[in-house]
């Protein structure tokens, strides 16, 4: 975007309350950050206790790897997979700059780096969830502390969700935030199912197992913490049409890909970048949306994989049209 | 009432210093009555829960800095803080508060001539030599008159009380004075912490100080017909002082902006903003001079932005405090504002300043290498503690060392006597009970378009090394409350 002002000093005296760019971008980027604390430590937990009573192969190597996919944890194909070691890379590494403590050290360099236009009450609980993580006993973790840890860390992203919401402004400075978080959830919903997807085939060799498909299908719902809910949808069991239907389409359940991109719209336009030129970001969200609205699940049930995965991609191409047009003007 | 209490048992009285609480015969001065019973209640055990409280207080604020001595993991440490507040009588501060604000007008004053019609300079009250041979003084400022002629519109002026129970100003700080947002969050952690020692005694509020600020930065806006728009420039996350910009913006309700955030556009000074550009009238910095500008200053600067200057000159915007600025604060300048006060106020000095020999004058220079052993030797431009020698500290070899190094650059060193500033009861976490450490004050003056401001109190500093004068954070200081009595 360009900055001309031109010769008259009037110039940038608008309506508009200041919204810097480069904080913009911090506000966005810790949305993103806390938002993607959460999905790693509800994955490794679901992931890991679920499957320790599943029947037959589901073994512990198949979680691990699962969980290694999931995380981008840098693993070398075919080697011997440490339990121990993956699930605290994946969450106290500090080398690791996908775990869970890089992840909300980011989040929190980002609010440190806009204390004055956050609440006070906000910083703090950003701060402390900080504290916790990175203060955690590793050799608890590593022995006994993976589930007190997960769910501890899951419930830090609530209460600051809460207070994004109860104690900032409904302003720019909320809308970027929840822009952020949004746009992550989004693309952490289409991860995790692209990785359950692959997961299914690797466990049946892409032929027909029920029974295997169908729990795999239960931990996706579980995975997204959208079991009961899918109960309540359909009154029936999980299966792949169901579980799959209500997470990519179901425009009302907060943790479908339709559902956020409704948000990503909202928030954009209640910033007002909604620019109706094809190259803006507000046009590609909304021809996205659009399609999502009169899409029936029968149309992509034999690419469901393919479709995801371009949905990841446009996310990924809004994400990348935001920084160029607004964040790094 | 007397010492005896658990947390104070073991305290030393000492005559050689002016004890802030005690009198020499252990009786508790007046205005520390109230806070002094309460501590005296309290056993080893509640207190340390106390003390442990009020970490935590801080821990969560993220009022903490990083430590990098243990590897990556940023293990982060809080400021030390105390939790015995250091209290001022009213009658105290009612001349502290005149005193201050007189010689900040002084100074001010003395500035505006400095840069303007050198008048001091020319009836000889202050040596020319004194002033162009100073690294702060900016030929930039001699063709640039500041907004209502205010130059230094935040200062922070050191007090600190001799054995003899007076105040004196020990420096002056007329560049970007730090330090006033943990006088803010002390008060926090105080209320937060020990919330019944307020019920028992009315203290001034610190509060203001944050609208105060803001309305001191309005106050010398250029003309504007809209309300002006004032940011606080910071050089960064990584800055030392970040904590304290972030808080005054956010106090303050303004933007709080890089360099990178900024540019010119004819004459005008703009902010990158997602809306497209956006004007500001008043800028605090919290940069050096030398980075404001690289056009006009260091060419190298990434902090600054490029242009303000001209934006400066033009009428455009207003830099708080203005460069050069710094000219003043120098502490061998520092000895002429007594004389600056006389000259330009008529009046006598309300503070004296600690008596300071310029080894650039040879009488004084002649003392200073006679006396050596009894003085302390302060750089000129060094702030933070830093380049102090206690001479009757040093052995022989090093005291003819530094000798050597005041001959080779005169102009570059002070001597003061050894001030034996005053100390107060302090908790010591290792011995569990209330010590004696040396305090100083650092006090913060607004001087708006309107009337001045000084925040009531200011920020005690303390040292705590046993028997140690360096007060500085940097170097092992902590702080405490300072409580100025209704």
């Amino acid at each position: 975007m360009a900055l001309a002002v031109g010769d008259n000093p009037r110039q940038g005296r608008g309506v508009h309350k200041t919204m810097l760019a480069r904080i913009a971008n911090t506000l966005y980027w810790m949305g993103r950050y806390l938002e993607r604390t959460e999905h790693l430590a509800r994955y490794l937990r679901v992931q890991y206790f679920t499957t320790q009573d599943a029947p037959m192969s589901q073994n512990r190597h198949f979680v691990l790897n699962s969980i290694v996919n999931m995380a981008g944890v840098p693993w070398e194909e075919g080697s011997e997979l440490d339990e121990a070691e993956i699930l605290f890379n994946v969450a106290l590494d500090s080398n690791n700059p996908m775990s869970i403590l890089s992840t909300i050290t980011f989040a929190r360099e980002n609010a440190r780096g806009m204390r004055n236009v956050i609440s006070t009450e906000l910083w703090e609980v950003i701060n402390k969830y900080y504290h916790y993580v990175n203060n955690y006993p590793v050799a608890y973790f590593k022995t006994r502390g993976l589930y007190d840890f997960t769910l501890a860390a899951g419930e830090n992203c609530s209460v600051i969700r809460g207070y994004v919401d109860s104690t900032l402004t409904h302003n720019d400075v909320w809308a970027l935030i929840r822009l952020g978080v949004h746009l992550e959830r989004t693309a952490q919903i289409a991860r995790i199912i692209s990785c359950k997807l692959y997961d299914i085939y690797s466990l049946t060799n892409g032929k027909e197992d029920m029974p295997v498909e169908n729990y795999q299908y239960t931990v996706l719902l579980k995975l997204l913490e959208s079991f009961d809910m899918n109960r309540h949808h359909y009154k029936a069991a999980p299966d792949r049409q169901k579980s799959l239907e209500f997470l990519i389409l179901n425009a009302d359940f907060p943790r479908s890909l339709a559902f956020n991109l409704r948000q990503i719209q909202f928030f954009l336009r209640k910033l007002g970048l909604n620019e109706k030129t094809p190259e803006s970001v507000g046009f590609k969200v909304g021809r996205l949306c659009a399609k999502y609205q009169y899409l029936l699940f029968s149309e992509i049930e034999n690419e469901v994989g393919a479709f995801v995965t371009e949905t990841l991609n446009c996310v990924y191409e809004i994400h990348d049209t935001l920084e160029k047009d607004y964040f790094h003007v | 009432m007397t010492t005896t209490s658990n947390l104070f048992q073991h305290y030393p009285l000492n005559a050689a210093f002016f004890d802030e609480v005690f009198r020499q015969d252990g009786q508790v001065y007046p205005h520390y009555e109230d806070i002094h019973r309460q501590f005296s209640r309290l056993t080893s055990a509640d207190f340390e829960r106390l003390n442990e409280y009020a970490k935590l207080s801080f821990l969560n604020q993220g009022i903490t800095y990083a430590v990098y001595s243990d590897g990556h993991k940023g293990a982060e440490q809080i400021f030390p803080f105390d939790l015995f507040p250091r209290v001022i009588p009213a009658a105290d501060w009612e001349m502290l508060e005149k005193g201050l604000i007189q010689r900040n007008l002084a100074l001010n004053l003395f500035i505006k001539d400095v840069y303007g019609e050198r008048k001091i300079l020319k009836d000889k009250i202050v040596p020319s030599a004194l002033i162009f041979s100073s690294p702060h003084y900016s030929e930039e400022m001699k063709s640039i008159r500041p907004k209502n002629d205010i130059y230094c519109h935040i200062s922070g002026t050191d007090l600190i009380r001799h054995s003899d129970g007076r105040y004196y100003v020990l420096e002056d700080n007329l560049r970007s004075p730090s330090g006033v947002s943990y006088v803010l969050s002390n008060r926090d952690a105080m209320k937060r912490t020990l919330s019944n020692a307020f019920r028992w005694s009315s203290v001034c509020s610190v509060n203001e100080y944050p609208a105060e600020l803001l309305a001191t930065l309005q106050s010398v806006a250029p003309n504007t017909e809209e309300r002006p728009t004032c940011a606080l420039l910071t050089p960064g996350t990584y800055n030392s002082a970040y904590y304290e910009h972030s808080f005054l913006a956010q106090t303050m309700g303004i933007e709080l902006v890089e360099g990178r955030d900024l540019f010119v556009e004819n004459n005008y000074v703009y902010m990158r903003t997602i809306h497209g550009p956006k004007r500001v009238d008043v800028i605090y910095r919290r940069i050096d001079d030398a980075f404001l500008d690289p056009l006009v200053f260091r060419p190298e600067s990434m902090l600054g932005v490029a242009g303000i200057m001209g934006a400066y000159r033009a009428g455009n915007i207003t830099i708080v405090n203005a460069p050069g600025t710094g000219v003043a604060d120098d502490k061998a300048v520092c000895s002429y504002v007594p004389d600056m006060i006389r000259y330009y106020l008529d009046e006598e000095p309300i503070i004296p300043n600690v008596p300071t020999y310029l080894c650039e004058r040879e009488d004084d220079l002649k003392y200073v290498l006679e006396h050596i052993q009894e003085l302390v030797i302060k750089p000129v431009d060094m702030s933070g503690g830093y380049g102090v020698m206690i001479c009757d500290r040093l052995s022989k070899a090093e005291l003819e060392e530094v000798k050597l190094y005041i001959q080779a650059d005169p102009r570059n060193y002070i001597a003061q006597p050894r001030m034996s500033l005053s100390v107060h009861s302090t908790y010591i976490e290792k011995k569990g009970e209330f010590e004696p450490r040396h305090i100083d004050l650092r006090t913060f003056t607004l001087m708006g378009k309107e009337r001045p401001y000084v925040l009531p109190g200011g920020l005690s500093r303390v040292a705590l090394k046993e028997g140690s004068l360096i007060v500085n954070s940097s170097q092992g200081g902590g702080s405490k409350d300072t409580w100025v009595t209704v």
